[in-house]
């Protein structure tokens, strides 16, 4: 099937973002200059010099207590500003093939992450995508241009969901293999041994990455709406069972409770940001009531 | 605890599996689905397990158990101990429909079946009395059903069933004869279905104790008809048979005069009729005949197949006026009620016969005078009163007159031919013999009008009959009639030497009508009719185209028929012929009303009524009503056969006494029955037990105690709630999860 980027691309969720600046709350490493800060200069932000102005500088940034006393213009150098490096993790497991929707999750989640990738490019942030299961199925290089998009939504159509997911080890490995900080974006339902994704998560806040969460899930795996003798054959997992569905209902539902719980607290507790998307939730609100949380919280801080 | 409507807990017990049923479809009807979340599910199912198990099994139980509570309560519980009068209510009304028909006599080898019958009413009321509940009874027996369905109901017959009416009853029924009527089921099913409707709390249950005979039973649609609307108010409905086999049986079935009675000293036929009902000949049958206590020569009937009836006539002679018994009988057979039949009559010393006489000098009249009374010391009976036309006109007169002639009558005025057609329609015989002062136009235009007054043809002209090419040629031949028996077999020479030399013609546009009302008896030896007879209403008319007298006329000698030795034989035959219906007595069944008319003038208004076959003991003395100048006694409705006889007291001190027949109906004898296979066929459709008397073992009453319909509703919807209760609860009603 030709990769068609456009695809990927929710128009409205492209409009609502393009209006909000998409901010790090952490120092991050980037590869081009810009608004964001690098940390390579410490993990300090104060002030470092000044340095003449030049035309095109942030009038933000000129010591106007210096222009005051001897009239002339300088700016404060802080630390220096670096392009965002942006990773997104997009999980294509089996279990990312289920949707009661018009969108199952899986195409959610890429049509999520497409969107976030055209964000970070137009901002000229780079932005790499890996698609991942149990191991890494898709790479795409760490790129700032918006002809990238196409190397990033060929990666994600090429993936086919069908194996079952190890998030912890991946997250683990890109651990490894970014020493440079970013954000890493993890768009997932998070199925799987939640201890080990826990873990993988606050590694990478041990090294420093801002990591975002996007946790998608069906109407129906929240809800469980299902009536009538079924039999459930697991997409990841070999097992099935055939029951009366309602009589499980209250069950799953405290065992999904406990799941959430423990994820939002974990992600929590290593000042990660996590947000729960239902796969009927409209794209573009969802990433922009997330990306507003952010910004709110990165100025809080 | 019993059921009502046992089919349908027969039906309904199976859909207690339906639960089961479908839960077992369900399990293999599963829709698939790739499932993401498997952990939870799995989890969920670990550790909801046990309990998961035990609500569905419960949930399972509770529907079935709902299930079987509403089979059980349409089948209609019934529960039959003391103490179910805490869970339920009920009165139990037991409808008795007794035969007691005189088939019910029919003897067996030590019972009779009425016997049967009311020992199974023993039987069936004392079983009832240890049912529990209230338990009420309503006896309807076959011959008393007629009286309650024309008048009252036959509700206010119901009574409360306990020990004390229990003895009453049986006390009752010990005493009971059978009726001697053939009242059959029709009236008793319509009496019954006159009763009230059962109430919420009654149980009914209907037993209907007959012998089933197939004349009652068979042909009667309206019977099963209505049979099934008594079984759809009743509970259940019981037919007991009370006989095993069809016994032989003979029956009298008539015993009258062969052309009603004549007069005192008149030889009198009278014809005997015996049925045989049984399935083989009998014979040789013997009638033994009574008259006023005296016997006469038996009456041999010799052997009567199956099925046939066989008729023997028999003389006697009534040596005085006044009244006069007959009674026959045969010899004893399963069912004794019809081996007796009575005959009663008022013998008169003479019947008056009128004659009017047209001829020039009465000669008609004389020589049909002579012939009817010779006088001396021949009785024929008869007492001929000539008169002239004009008497014709005294209506009130003529009915005392056994038979009228016209005798060379020239005309009647309008009031005179309307008198004598009244006459003859009301069942007189009207005898006519032309002559030549016969005015033809007059008896073609008025009397025979058409076809529709009283001459049987249309006249034509006196015709000479021209003499014989054989000179032994008879004149006259005649029909086997009655009228001529007297010239059958060797008195036929008498016939040879009767001469016609004149006679009326019949119209050569005549033809006997196609109704088959008018017959020519005798004809001339040219063809021509002789003697004509045609039915007038229900009285006869009987025309000889001839004159009477032998006198010669203008024309000459008509006949020499009047000279005939053996006329005064034919005379009285013929007046007999044409006076039979007069002289008919009308014949009484069992159960008719009796009553008799005499006139207020004549009589003191007192009479005396005494019931047959009670010796005189059961006497009456009632005071006549009086209707139009006449005074009626009412003797209500024989219960029983025989002769009532009434005494009268006339106004001159005498007393005098008269006689009434009552006979068993006829038909009831016919011992052919119902079995099993055979009510089946006859009663499709409808459902009910059937047993035979003999055979009757307890616990008929399963059916009576205490309904638990309502207390099986309640523990229905009692069920029904926590079902849908405990349904909530295994989370069937939880609303969805809301994690924004």
């Amino acid at each position: 099937m030709t990769p068609d980027s456009k695809r990927f691309l929710h128009p409205e969720a492209i409009r609502r973002i393009g209006r909000l600046e998409l901010r790090a709350r952490h120092i991050v490493e980037g590869l081009l200059s810009g608004m964001h800060r690098s940390p390579y200069f410490g993990q300090s932000v104060e002030f470092l010099q000044h340095r003449q102005y030049a035309a095109g500088d942030d009038l933000r940034h000129v010591d106007w207590k210096v222009w005051a006393k001897q009239d002339k213009l300088y700016v404060k150098q802080f630390e220096e500003d670096t392009n965002m490096r942006c990773t997104l993790l997009v999980d294509v497991s089996a279990s990312m093939q289920y949707g009661s929707g018009p969108l199952n999750k899986y195409e959610y989640a890429a049509t999520v992450a497409t969107s976030l990738a055209y964000l970070l490019l137009k901002q000229h942030d780079t932005v790499s995508c890996i698609a991942f299961d149990e191991s890494i199925r898709a790479r795409t290089p760490l790129r700032s241009t918006q002809a990238h998009l196409k190397a990033i939504v060929k990666s994600l159509d090429a993936s086919d969901p069908q194996n079952k997911t190890d998030a912890g080890s991946i997250l683990r490995e890109v651990a490894e293999v970014s020493p440079r900080r970013g954000l890493v974006t993890v768009v997932s339902d998070m199925l799987g041994d939640v201890a080990s994704t826990l873990r993988g998560l606050r590694l990478l806040r041990q090294r420093g990455h801002d990591v975002m969460v996007l946790h998608i899930m069906d109407d129906d795996e929240l809800e469980f709406p299902f009536d009538g003798p079924t039999r459930f054959e697991g997409l990841e997992l070999p097992q099935h069972l055939t029951c009366n569905p309602r009589a499980l209902r209250e069950g799953y539902l405290a065992a999904l409770n406990r799941f959430l719980t423990t994820l939002r607290r974990g992600c929590a507790q290593d000042a990660v940001d996590y947000a729960l998307i239902r796969t009927s939730d409209p794209l573009d609100a969802a990433l922009a009531a997330f990306l507003c949380r952010r910004v709110a919280a990165e100025r809080m801080h | 605890m019993s059921f009502l409507f046992q089919s349908l807990l027969t039906i309904g017990l199976p859909l207690i599996a339906l639960p089961l049923l479908i839960h077992l479809i369900n399990l293999r009807r599963h829709r698939r689905v790739e499932w993401a979340a498997m952990d939870f599910l799995l989890e969920s199912q670990k550790r909801n397990k046990k309990w998961i198990f035990l609500r569905q099994l419960l949930l399972m139980l509770l529907r079935t158990a709902a299930i079987a509570l509403l089979v059980f309560m349409l089948a209609g519980p019934v529960l039959q101990f003391q103490w179910g009068r805490f869970f339920g209510k009920g009165t139990t009304h037991h409808l008795v429909l007794l035969d007691d028909s005189y088939s019910m006599s029919d003897r067996g080898d030590r019972f009779t079946a009425f016997a049967e019958a009311k020992r199974v009413v023993e039987q069936l009321l004392d079983q009832a009395l240890q049912q529990a509940g209230d338990q009420k009874l309503t006896l309807l027996r076959f011959s008393q059903a007629g009286e309650l369905t024309a008048g009252a109901g036959a509700d206010g017959l119901e009574q409360t069933l306990d020990r004390q009416s229990y003895e009453a009853v049986v006390a009752k029924l010990n005493k009971l004869p059978v009726a001697e009527s053939d009242a059959g089921p029709l009236e008793t099913i319509q009496a019954a279905l006159s009763l009230p409707e059962p109430t919420d709390d009654e149980t009914r249950i209907v037993y209907c104790i007959s012998d089933f005979r197939t004349r009652q039973w068979q042909s009667n649609a309206e019977t099963s008809q209505l049979l099934n609307q008594l079984r759809e108010q009743a509970a259940q409905l019981q037919l007991i048979q009370c006989v095993d086999q069809t016994r032989p049986n003979l029956a009298i079935t008539s015993l009258e005069p062969e052309s009603g009675i004549r007069a005192a000293g008149v030889e009198t036929w009278m014809q005997l009729t015996v049925a045989n009902y049984g399935e083989e000949p009998i014979g040789p049958v013997t009638a033994t005949v009574l008259q006023d206590g005296r016997k006469l020569p038996a009456v041999q009937l010799g052997k009567i197949a199956s099925g046939e009836q066989v008729t023997r006539r028999f003389r006697t002679t009534f040596s005085t006026a006044g009244a006069h018994r007959l009674q026959a009988s045969l010899e004893s057979d399963a069912v004794e009620i019809d081996n007796v039949r009575y005959f009663a009559c008022q013998i008169p010393q003479q019947f008056p016969v009128l004659l009017i006489d047209g001829s020039r000098d009465g000669d008609d009249g004389y020589f049909l005078r002579t012939a009817l009374s010779p006088g001396g010391t021949s009785r024929p009976g008869w007492n001929p009163e000539v008169q002239r036309a004009e008497f014709l006109r005294q209506h009130d007169q003529l009915s005392r007159f056994a038979a009228i002639c016209l005798l060379d009558v020239p005309r009647l005025d309008e009031s005179e031919v309307a008198a004598l057609e009244t006459y003859v329609k009301q069942g007189g015989g009207l005898g006519i013999f032309l002559g030549p002062r016969v005015q033809r136009p007059f008896y073609n235009e008025r009397l025979f009008r058409d076809g529709q007054g009283l001459l049987p043809v249309l006249l034509d002209k006196p015709t000479q009959l021209l003499a014989a090419a054989e000179p032994t040629t008879p004149d006259i031949k005649v029909s086997d009639h009655p009228l001529f028996r007297i010239f059958s077999g060797q008195r036929n020479s008498f016939l040879a030497v009767a001469a016609v030399n004149f006679y009326y013609a019949v119209d050569s546009s005549w033809r006997p009508p196609e109704s088959g009302d008018t017959t020519v008896l005798a004809r001339l030896r040219n063809g021509a009719p002789y003697v004509v007879d045609k039915q007038f209403g229900e009285g006869r008319v009987v025309l000889q185209l001839t004159k009477l007298s032998p006198k010669s006329t203008v024309l000459g000698d008509w006949s020499n028929w009047s000279v005939n030795p053996v006329f005064p034989v034919y005379a009285n035959e013929l007046i007999g012929y044409l006076s039979a219906s007069r002289r008919q007595l009308k014949q009484h069944e069992v159960g008719a009303a009796l009553a008799l008319e005499f006139p207020e003038a004549d009589y003191e208004p007192e009479a005396e009524i005494r019931m047959p076959r009670t010796k005189g003991s059961e006497t009456l003395s009632v005071t006549p009503q009086v209707k139009e100048g006449l005074y009626v006694v009412n003797a209500g409705r024989s219960s029983v056969s025989g002769v009532w006889e009434f005494e009268l007291r006339p106004r001159d001190g005498s007393v005098e006494r008269r006689l009434l027949a009552v006979n068993v109906p006829t038909g009831e004898g016919d011992l052919h029955y119902l079995d099993r296979e055979g009510l089946a066929r006859r009663l499709q459709g409808i459902d009910y037990e059937f047993s035979l008397a003999s055979q009757m073992t307890a616990e008929v009453n399963s059916f009576a105690g205490f309904r638990l319909t309502d207390t099986f509703l309640y523990l229905l919807l009692a069920t029904l709630v926590v079902e849908q209760w405990l349904a909530y609860r295994i989370s069937y009603h939880s609303g969805p999860i809301n994690n924004r």
